[in-house]
């Protein structure tokens, strides 16, 4: 009886730990992942990186990148996935950032 | 919807909400009110302080007397287009606190006048901005950036957490017995049907307050070094009209400026003309203006060499063929955020929803209070834990202070005018005293007794607002007037003033007869 219920709180409640582990893993990947999505748009779309006010349309993006990654983070089951999750997909954006950079930039 | 993804979600908004939500406040509030500032710099300019019109074709004739006489008029000064075919020209001088205007008498002679007129206007939409946070302009925008980036959270979680029983909860408002049952179902409805708009308020104001962050990592990992030329040669504002080695410095006629604006963009008004640099090469003017029907980035402008008349960039110019995909894309997120677009309607609906706002926040705190509430069993109302009455008391001190410090000092623009020498510091002294002495009255008085005793304090301080102008239309000896362009700042303020009054009376009704097993009840003890 007890250990059911201690159970069924430990699962209701399974997402709700790590909090600053997850949290930062969210500010900082967050971030991360918005400057590579804005490098992404300044280096896919038409048009060089200093086409007027492109800059700042790239700088627009962080921001909702930012804050949908730091709102996700507290989806992950435990801070380290957190952390490996955000972590790869920092990795996977840069690289793809990198090889924008180079295939399309000159 | 999972039960845990709803309690994780629930626990994040409750904590974002309650770290952010008091600068969201005096930001939301303040906003509303700046979204009239010309009106509000009207109603505190007084009738001697206006300066004088003149047909704008003798502008030319104007300003080369008053650049020939006014050496420092050169750095910058503006020419003002209101009403059509009229214009004021006024500049500022360094270590000055008044502004100087320039006209020609009968003869043809050159007048000039200093102008002492308050900046209220100005304090308001810097609070606005920064929440009145001390440690300067740049401090406060990075504060508020980041307590934007809570705010997103907030808005996300809560929707997350309304989602399971939006339906249901969307169009019920509950008033009755159960109180927070209530509140809960307006924060709800406030906040889902603003949510556009708070979406908006928070992505805008981490990029105003972390753009230069930003920009420097950008111009690391993506630019490679060349963001910072891109950005100045690029800049809307601040260019260098090129220079022709022993050109020409005569400037052409404002006429001609209007002209070249009006032939780009035919819809689009100029009203100011700013002129940088006069009579020295590489000079601007930058000609501001609106045209509604456009998302335009400050209701839209363009900035040309005075020289020859030609462009130098009209990116931001609604309706002109220059501007690209991405200028426009940037015009929106500017417009979107200051309801630069529109005319009027627009900024009575930021106006309300601004109001909104502030109250989505108000509650938002409410509910935190009223979630840890201890009920009444047996005979004694229960001590309530000192984490609600700390709450209870801040969050009655930030709101209310705010609000009665805004009212004190916009008042003191038309009392204090004249009789004081330095203006500007006794807006933010009046402000911060009222603000400071709010919060520290809160606490000393408790919740309950200080939220009545707080909404007669700003009541009155809003009823000082319509009463200024009410002297100085009976009583003009005092030196103080009524400005009937402004009149709608009397009639709000008043409105304002009666809605504060109506809630003193329900406050002080509840905290009397309500339920004594509440921080909000007289018998309410802390500690």
């Amino acid at each position: 009886m007890t250990l059911k219920t201690a159970r069924t709180a430990s699962e209701r409640s399974r997402l709700s730990r790590n909090w600053l582990s997850k949290t930062l893993a969210g500010v900082i990947g967050g971030f991360g992942l918005g400057i590579a999505a804005s490098g992404l748009l300044a280096c896919l779309t038409p048009g060089a990186l200093d086409v007027q006010n492109k800059f700042q349309v790239a700088m627009w993006l962080v921001p909702p990148v930012w804050i949908g990654v730091m709102s996700a983070s507290f989806m992950f089951r435990t801070g380290l996935r957190a952390w490996i999750g955000l972590g790869g997909a920092n990795a996977l954006g840069f690289a793809m950032l990198a090889l924008a950079r180079h295939f399309f930039i000159r | 919807m999972r039960s845990d993804v709803i309690r994780v979600y629930k626990t994040v908004h409750t904590w974002t909400g309650i770290v952010a939500g008091l600068a969201l406040f005096i930001a939301f509030y303040a906003g509303a009110v700046t979204m009239f500032k010309d009106t509000l710099d009207e109603w505190v300019t007084p009738p001697s302080a206006h300066a004088e019109v003149f047909p704008l074709v003798r502008a030319p004739a104007v300003m080369e007397q008053t650049l020939a006489a006014h050496p420092a008029a050169r750095r910058q000064f503006t020419l003002r287009i209101e009403p059509a075919g009229a214009a004021s020209l006024s500049w500022r001088e360094p270590g000055k606190p008044q502004r100087f205007t320039a006209t020609l008498d009968a003869g043809g002679k050159l007048e000039t006048h200093a102008r002492d007129a308050s900046n209220a206007a100005s304090f308001i939409d810097i609070l606005h901005m920064t929440a009145g946070i001390p440690g300067g302009f740049d401090v406060g925008m990075g504060v508020m950036a980041v307590v934007s980036l809570l705010y997103g959270l907030a808005l996300v979680s809560g929707v997350i957490v309304l989602l399971p029983s939006l339906i249901k909860d969307l169009f019920a408002l509950r008033v009755g017995k159960n109180l927070k049952r209530m509140w809960l179902d307006a924060h709800n409805v406030v906040g889902i049907l603003s949510l556009p708009f708070h979406v908006v308020m928070a992505l805008s104001v981490v990029a105003f307050g972390l753009s230069d962050t930003i920009f420097s990592v950008q111009d690391r990992v993506i630019y490679g070094g060349t963001l910072s030329a891109t950005v100045q040669a690029q800049n809307p504002y601040y260019a260098k009209a090129p220079e022709v080695p022993g050109g020409s410095t005569t400037l052409v006629p404002p006429l001609q400026i209007v002209a070249s604006v009006k032939q780009h963009a035919p819809e689009f008004e100029p009203t100011e003309l700013i002129y940088r640099a006069a009579g020295a090469p590489g000079a601007t003017v930058f000609v501001g203006g609106d045209d509604p029907r456009y998302l335009a980035r400050s209701g839209g402008f363009a900035l040309l060499d005075p020289v020859t008349g030609r462009f130098l960039n009209a990116q931001f110019l609604p309706g002109a063929a220059d501007g690209n995909a991405w200028s426009a894309a940037t015009s929106a997120f500017f417009a979107l955020h200051f309801g630069s677009y529109g005319g009027e309607p627009i900024q009575w609906g930021y106006f309300f929803l601004g109001l909104a706002g502030a109250f989505l926040f108000y509650s938002g705190n409410l509910l935190w209070i009223e979630s840890r509430r201890k009920l009444e069993r047996g005979a004694d109302a229960p001590r309530q834990r000192p984490a609600t009455y700390f709450m209870a008391a801040l969050t009655i001190g930030v709101t209310l202070g705010c609000v009665a410090g805004i009212s004190a000092t916009l008042a003191a623009g038309k009392v204090l005018n004249g009789r004081v020498a330095d203006l500007s510091a006794w807006h933010a002294r009046i402000y911060y005293v009222v603000f400071l002495a709010s919060i520290a009255w809160a606490f000393v008085r408790g919740a309950a007794r200080g939220s009545v005793e707080l909404l007669a304090l700003t009541t009155g301080a809003t009823l000082l607002v319509p009463l200024a102008s009410a002297v100085g239309w009976f009583f003009p000896s005092t030196g103080l007037w009524f400005e009937p362009a402004a009149a709608g700042v009397d009639v709000c303020a008043l409105i304002g003033a009666g809605c504060f009054a109506w809630m003193l009376r329900a406050t002080a009704k509840r905290a009397a007869t309500g339920r004594q097993d509440s921080v909000w009840g007289y018998s309410a003890r802390a500690r």
